[in-house]
């Protein structure tokens, strides 16, 4: 991949930081986030690998993985940063961003039923709030 | 001591039981709960605002009603609902246009001085542990319990401003003050998947079962927790050979209290707790969907 300034400094980086409100090379790429996340072994990249795409300007393919989504907003991850990098906020503009510009990811008719009597309401409300927008 | 009740969403559908020994709970230890009255949904978002006055709006309105009812503390038993209620505070009490904002589109001034607190926290900090232990009549004495904190009652920690955030010790504190012995594991701040259940429930069990293997393996008969989604995924996303009580930490409180209406708590649960629970409170037990 050719690295150039215009790349890294895409207009899709600085909308994540806008949304965000975090500066995506304030990373300096340690790994304590990942280490921390309990939803690591279900993502390929983890999220310092998320990051470090959104460094090189990769936003397009920083969406598409799966750790966009495994994200449980937990905020493990925000409260180890060394560096202060709030990570579980720059997932979020992430989904956002997906969302915004298509469908949403789940439906609600599409869940079991037995699931939708025993859940909580507010698992429902969160669920939709993160795959609908 | 008068405080605002927020129960949430959840605390009036699955999570019926928590809000019952909480309204029991609270005045047993001198605290009148006055729901707020009509309360709106805290708005549960996956993360932080990223649009401050669309997620805000919403606890933010809570905050406004509670406000003008007088009240100096709102207390959310719920570690989600308190979450978003502490989150839309802190934004009204930085300021800025986003405040400004928000109180535009709730129609009302936020004047200061109110708090917000978790259940936990109330009873910790306010209520405190030496009352607690002076009005128990039946002391837990020998339940192991694991004190299960999950995200949301510490994290993060600039809006929680509660406890240490990766060692948290408030519940432990408040089981050890009815009797129980808090055991020190490993899973106690760790992530139960939250609203991942609904959509990814392979990957919630497998989350779920590691915690409880660090509770079992901690020695614990039981896990205490705060919060409706980690009750709910800890009992329902289980794998079937580990048949650990969750608890909410009301639930035993209560019946550490002498509480009458202990017996009808327990028959929501999913997991019978009579195994861990009858030498505490002969005949408790599940009865599922009660
Ligand atoms: S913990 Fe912070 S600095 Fe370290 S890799 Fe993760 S985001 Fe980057
Ligand atoms: S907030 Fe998301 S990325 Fe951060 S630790 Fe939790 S699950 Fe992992």
């Amino acid at each position: 991949m050719l690295l150039s300034g215009e790349r890294v400094r895409s207009r899709l980086v600085t909308k994540v930081e806008e949304m965000s409100g975090q500066r995506v090379l304030g990373c300096y790429q340690c790994g304590k986030c990942t280490a921390g996340c309990p939803m690591a072994s279900f993502m390929d990249p983890v999220p310092h690998g998320v990051m470090r795409l959104l460094q090189l300007g990769q936003v397009s393919r920083a969406m598409r993985t799966a750790a966009v989504w495994m994200c449980a907003s937990c905020h493990s991850c925000a409260s180890r940063c060394p560096r202060g990098v709030d990570l579980a906020r720059v997932m979020e503009s992430l989904r956002l961003l997906i969302l915004r510009g298509g469908e949403p990811k789940v439906r609600p008719e599409g869940l079991p039923a037995e699931l939708l009597m025993r859940a909580p309401q507010q698992a429902l409300v969160s669920c939709a709030r993160k795959y609908q927008g | 001591m008068k405080v605002a009740y927020f129960p949430g969403c959840s605390l009036h559908s699955t999570a019926r039981e928590y809000d019952q020994s909480v309204r029991a709970v609270a005045p047993a230890l001198g605290v009148q709960l006055i729901t707020v009255e009509d309360w709106n949904c805290c708005g549960a978002t996956s993360a932080h605002s990223l649009d401050p006055v669309l997620s805000l709006a919403l606890p933010a309105r809570n905050l406004a009603r509670a406000q003008a009812a007088g009240h100096q503390v709102v207390v959310a038993p719920c570690a989600a609902c308190f979450n978003r209620l502490k989150t839309a505070l802190c934004q009204l009490e930085e300021g800025g246009e986003a405040a400004q904002t928000i109180q535009k589109v709730v129609g009302f001034r936020f004047h200061g001085g109110l708090q917000v607190k978790s259940l936990v926290q109330l009873f910790w900090e306010d209520v405190g542990v030496g009352a607690i232990r002076r009005r128990v009549c039946r002391p837990l004495e020998g339940l192991r319990v694991a004190c299960y904190y999950g995200c949301l009652l510490v994290r993060p920690p600039e809006v929680a401003a509660f406890d240490d955030p990766e060692h948290p010790r408030a519940m432990d504190d408040l089981m050890a003050a009815i009797g129980a012995e808090p055991t020190s594991w490993a899973a106690a701040t760790e992530c139960c998947g939250a609203s991942l259940s609904l959509v990814r429930g392979q990957v919630v069990e497998r989350l779920v079962s590691t915690i409880l293997a660090w509770a079992q393996r901690a020695g614990a008969e039981a896990v205490v927790t705060a919060c409706p989604l980690c009750q709910s995924n800890l009992e329902m996303r289980r794998p079937a050979h580990i048949k650990m009580p969750i608890f909410y930490f009301t639930e035993l409180m209560g019946l550490a209290l002498g509480l009458p209406d202990v017996k009808r708590w327990m028959r929501a649960h999913l997991v019978d707790p009579a195994p861990v629970l009858s030498r505490f409170y002969p005949g408790v037990g599940a009865r599922r969907g009660g």
